[in-house]
């Protein structure tokens, strides 16, 4: 089990930056504004699993990027 | 005219085999891990080393069906086998169909979630040209449960072609079997992203599975047409 940890998470969202071939500056500007709705969104919960992570990150990340939502929709639903 | 008839079984199972998507979406996984390193070259080597695991993987398995084959049965299968494997293959259909793939928004497929999970860190962690390898030629092992069938049937076919061509026949199944992994090697050398292949295999998801399945059928019949009622 992995605890969450927001420069993880940001960590995480600038790698799948660099695989769609993004600019590095605007998935970090993107990122910046995910992590703290999803900051916020984690605060207000006990235990949470990886899927609802990545279920909240693909939500929040929508409205910016629909491609990098989308990598984090088919986390670990690709085989 | 039995000769084309051995060959078309033979190029139908290896396209029926290149319709499993277990090795492709493994490919994609491990293509997802290198993009997001810092060194995107390695991108080709990588990709290139896992599909000559998977490769060798296949090649070594049909070679080792046509000597178990020729060992038990001095020869081709004789008609109640081939019969059998027909039955083999009509079971399968209705696996693909009903089995394949899990009821997902993605394209996860039948096999166990530890399994799954297990296969994406290691391609997360593949960072040489042996760990490549290694990843190509279980993934390719991975996908025996629904492929045994259709090398059996290649076998079958390949052995009573001449000998002379016979190891060409060999190198024609497994051609066949790794035109997705090539497929995807090219549309990713040429700009495709992730995200696009994805989606690609999520929206064709379901025409894939009915092809695949009917092509199963279409192979079973073929050979009963061919190698039984002939």
């Amino acid at each position: 089990m992995k605890k969450y940890s927001k420069n993880q998470m940001k960590r995480d969202i600038m790698k799948e930056g660099r695989v769609l071939g993004l600019h590095n500056g605007s998935t970090a500007a993107i990122a910046d504004r995910v992590v703290e709705e999803i900051d916020e969104w984690v605060m207000k919960r006990g235990d949470i699993t990886e899927a609802d992570l990545n279920r909240v990150a693909s939500s929040k990340l929508k409205k910016y990027n629909p491609d990098l939502a989308y990598m984090y929709k088919m986390k670990g639903k690709v085989i | 005219m039995s000769g084309m008839a051995d060959l078309a079984i033979i190029v139908l199972a290896g396209l029926i085999h290149a319709m499993l998507q277990l090795g492709v979406g493994a490919m994609l996984t491990l293509y997802h891990a290198i993009l997001g390193g810092k060194v995107k070259a390695k991108a080709r080597t990588l990709g290139r080393n896992y599909m000559l695991g998977a490769g060798l993987f296949n090649m070594l398995t049909v070679a080792a069906c046509c000597f178990v084959v020729l060992v038990i049965f001095s020869g081709a299968m004789p008609e109640p086998a081939v019969i059998i494997m027909c039955g083999v293959l009509m079971i399968l259909a209705a696996g693909i169909w009903f089995l394949y793939y899990r009821k997902s928004e993605g394209t996860e497929l039948w096999v166990p979630r530890s399994f799954a999970k297990f296969i994406g860190e290691r391609a997360e962690e593949t960072d040489d040209n042996v760990e490549a390898f290694s990843l190509g030629m279980t993934m390719a092992a991975g996908e025996m449960p629904f492929a045994i069938a259709l090398v059996i049937m290649a076998v079958n076919s390949i052995l009573a072609l001449p000998q002379s061509t016979q190891i060409m026949a060999i190198m024609l199944y497994v051609a066949m079997a790794e035109i997705p992994m090539i497929v995807l090697q090219v549309a990713v050398r040429n700009g495709k992203t992730v995200v696009e292949i994805q989606r690609w295999r999520v929206r064709n998801k379901n025409f894939l599975k009915i092809m695949a399945g009917v092509c199963y059928v279409v192979l079973a019949i073929f050979v009963f047409m061919f190698k039984v009622m002939k």
